[in-house]
Formats: C-alpha cells, sequence, structure tokens
C-alpha cells in the first residue's frame, strides 16, 4: 500500500532541518524590516543591503515554510513520498495548526516587499507584514490554549524580539566592514542600547508565556523535553554573554577605532549567530521529537522514543492467552 | 537586568510546561500481549480525538499484512481495524495521527502469535 521510501527518521530529521531553516528565514525576513524601521544609524548603503536582505529572506521563508506541509504530510502517511503529494492528506495539514499558521506566514511574508516601495506608508506596510510573520508562530501547538489572546500577543511579542536581534546581525556585520570604525561602533551602539530594552521584553515575555502554559514541576528536567528545555537556556545564555560583550567591550573599542575592533565584533557576531541557530535547531527538535512531560506522566522515561509518541497503558485491555 | 534573567530563568525551570493532549489509552490486543489465533480486531483507544492517518500491521521481517481499516479519517476517540489470518509470529502495529491541537504523532504496539 505504501511504499516506503524514507524511513521514519529520513522523516523526522527532515522535518526538523526544514523547520529550522523555515525560523531562520522568517525570523530574518521579519527582522530586517523591524531593524530597519528602528536603528537611525544605518547608511542608506547599509539600509538598501538590508531590505535586500528582507526580500530574500522573505522569499525562502515562503518556499521553506510551503515545503512544512508536505513534509508534515509524508510523515502522517509514515514517511513516504507518496504521502508529501497524497492531495487528501495535503488538505487534512492545510486545515491543520500548521496549515493555518503557514496560510498567515505568507501573508505577511507577502507584505514585507512592500519596503521597497517608493510611496508614502510603505513601510508601515512592511512593518505590518512583518508583525503577521512574527504573529504566525502564535497559531500553532500550545499557544492556542487558554488565555489565548494574551498568549498569542506574548508569542507574537517573543519572537519578534528574536526577530530583531537576528535581523541586527548582518547589518552590523555589514558596517564592521565596510564603514568607518566611527560609523560601524555608532550603529553598534544604537543596537546594543535598543536591544538591552529588546532582550528584557523577550525574557519576560518568554517566562510569562512559559508560566501561563506550565505546571511546576521540577522533575520536568528529567524528561527529554526538560532537557532540551535546558540546553535552549544553556545556548541562550552564551548568546546574552556574548552580546553583553559586544556592547560592553567591542562596540566601545570600534567606536575609539581601535585596532582590529571591527573583526573581533564580526567574529562575535558569526558565533552570536551560531548560537541562535542552534537555539532554533533545538527549539525544532523540542517540538519535533520529543513530547512535553504531561504526555509521558504514566509512561516509562528510559524507553527511546521518536516523534511525540503516545503513552501506552495496554495493561488495561488484557487480551492475553 | 541580570536580575530579571535570573528570575526567568527560575521561573522557566520550574515551570515544566506540562501540556496535554491525546494519549493513547489502550490497545488490543495488549503491547506485548501472547495471543493463540489472529486477533479478530485490532483496536486503539485515545482520550481525546485523534485522527489516524496511518495504520499498518507488519510481521517480524516488516512485512506489511493485510489489514481491513474500520475507522476513517475523522478524528476519532477509538481506531479499528481487522486483520487477515495471521500465522504465528510477532506482529507490530505501527501508527500516525493528528492529536486534537494538530501535533502529530507516532506510536506502535506489538502482539505475538504462539505455535
Ligand atoms: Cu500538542
Amino acid at each position: 500500500m505504501i511504499d516506503t521510501l524514507a524511513s521514519a527518521d529520513t522523516t523526522v530529521w527532515l522535518s526538523i532541518l526544514v523547520k529550522t531553516l523555515a525560523y531562520a528565514a522568517t525570523l530574518v525576513a521579519a527582522g530586517s524590516v523591524l531593524v530597519s524601521a528602528s536603528l537611525r544609524e544605518l547608511t542608506e548603503d547599509g539600509r538598501g543591503a538590508l531590505r535586500r536582505m528582507a526580500v530574500i529572506g522573505a522569499l525562502a521563508a515562503a518556499i521553506l515554510s510551503l515545503l512544512r506541509v508536505p513534509v508534515r504530510a509524508s510523515f502522517l502517511m509514515g514517511g513516504s513520498i507518496d504521502g508529501a503529494i497524497d492531495l487528501m492528506m495535503l488538505g487534512i495539514v492545510t486545515e491543520s495548526p500548521l496549515g493555518a499558521s503557514v496560510i498567515v506566514r505568507l501573508i505577511g511574508l507577502a507584505l514585507i516587499p512592500a519596503i521597497f516601495l517608493p510611496m508614502r506608508g510603505a513601510r508601515w506596510i512592511a512593518l505590518i507584514g512583518a508583525l503577521v510573520t512574527c504573529a504566525s508562530f502564535a497559531l500553532r501547538g500550545h499557544a492556542l490554549g487558554d488565555p489565548r489572546l494574551l498568549l498569542g500577543a506574548l508569542v507574537t511579542l517573543h519572537i519578534a524580539g528574536l526577530a530583531f536581534w537576528l535581523g541586527a546581525f548582518a547589518p552590523l556585520a555589514r558596517a564592521s566592514r565596510r564603514e568607518p570604525a566611527a560609523r560601524a561602533g555608532a550603529l553598534a551602539h544604537e543596537f546594543g542600547t535598543k536591544a538591552f530594552w529588546v532582550v528584557g521584553a523577550l525574557v519576560i515575555a518568554g517566562a510569562i508565556t512559559l508560566a501561563l502554559l506550565g505546571a511546576t514541576k521540577l522533575d520536568a528536567l528529567a524528561t527529554p523535553y526538560g532537557q532540551a528545555f535546558v540546553i535552549k537556556l544553556a545556548l541562550f545564555a552564551g548568546v546574552l554573554g556574548l552580546a553583553a560583550l559586544n556592547k560592553v567591550r567591542l562596540t566601545p573599542e570600534l567606536q575609539a577605532a581601535a585596532p582590529g575592533a571591527a573583526q573581533r565584533l564580526r567574529r562575535s557576531i558569526v558565533v552570536e549567530g551560531a548560537l541562535v541557530l542552534a537555539i532554533l535547531a533545538t527549539t525544532a527538535a523540542l517540538t519535533t521529537v520529543t513530547s512535553p512531560p504531561a504526555e509521558r506522566a504514566n509512561n516509562a522515561p528510559s524507553q527511546p522514543q521518536t516523534m511525540q509518541t503516545a503513552s501506552l497503558v495496554s495493561r488495561d485491555f488484557p487480551w492475553r492467552y | 537586568m541580570k536580575s530579571r534573567l535570573v528570575i526567568a530563568i527560575a521561573a522557566m525551570l520550574v515551570s515544566g510546561a506540562a501540556l496535554a493532549h491525546s494519549e493513547r489509552e489502550g490497545t488490543t490486543p495488549a503491547d506485548g500481549a501472547l495471543l493463540t489465533e489472529t486477533p479478530e480486531m485490532i483496536h486503539m483507544v485515545f482520550d481525546d480525538p485523534m485522527r489516524v492517518t496511518m495504520a499498518r500491521l507488519v510481521n517480524a521481517d516488516g512485512a506489511e499484512m493485510p489489514m481491513a481499516r474500520g475507522s476513517g479519517l475523522e478524528p476519532s476517540l477509538e481506531f479499528h481495524a481487522e486483520p487477515e489470518s495471521l500465522a504465528p509470529g510477532r506482529y507490530t502495529v505501527e501508527w500516525r495521527g493528528l492529536a486534537s491541537d494538530g501535533h502529530p504523532m507516532q506510536g506502535s504496539f506489538s502482539f505475538q502469535i504462539a505455535d
């Protein structure tokens, strides 16, 4: 009936890969718009590059987000290529929250190229597009629980903060490479000051979201979900450490045109970018490979599991010989 | 800033994000069951509506066995399928589905038919 052309593990890995890349492209697209709108120290040239980045990112994000539908359909059909092109299965996925999220995201992404329009107010269209794009993350998974509106707003805020941060990497690296140290330093300084508030909001929004969603359980740390979460936090702490280093040490050095400062800042940004990518990959794996602790409460935690394996309480059904 | 971060991390650590969605409550045959003959029915019960998108019965060599599906693709608390007569050996039911919150799920259980 189903030719299994790809094993389950292949679909799981493919799903994590596509999810990670879709996250990254989406955040860069929305983030470039947010950064372009909020950093005044950008040069005309830098702003132009950022706009191009926004549009290229939006295109990549649209393709990758759309790709998630056939990948999910394939998983649901047992990892077969047939599933990826099965119209009924594609329909089922499109009707599911993933489908709704992808559709809203595509609408948001489609507004982002307005950033190139010469008319007044075009910037606002792109900005609305960026926010709609961020809001698409709130349409899925457990953000659907109650209080829905508050959770949705918090998730959107959290994603917008992350996007702003991620969106600033490329223009900062570019400025440190191409522009005089004083100009690049001024941009890095402005970013550092604004990112300070953005990170604060990001952390608070994340914490409130978790507090609203979660029961308070310390033994959650024993589950793969909890462990992946700790990995994510450790990576995030690394990013924050680097960001603090940038702000406190590297930016003033750059402003003072210290020798090698631009290069050090660039290197730090590359490492920061890699850490953020690792966070996104962990998040993708976290929502694909393991299930939240409640689902495993009456499950033996030792047994290895892939995807969100439902718990098994088969002893209630003694069809035994 | 630093203290806010510490509070946030602490909040995240103690909150386990305990979020429920459908679980499989039980199966017939039970996982690990030892049977004398082919079961009349493969049956799964969920605690929350599940859209079972794929269910297959495979033997120990991984070959798929014919099974007549009694449940459609609509979200349901129960899933049935009727296997054809099976030779003695070990069999595994593998399934995938969409939980009511839209999350993809998968699971499997095995039983054995004695000689
Ligand atoms: Cu779920």
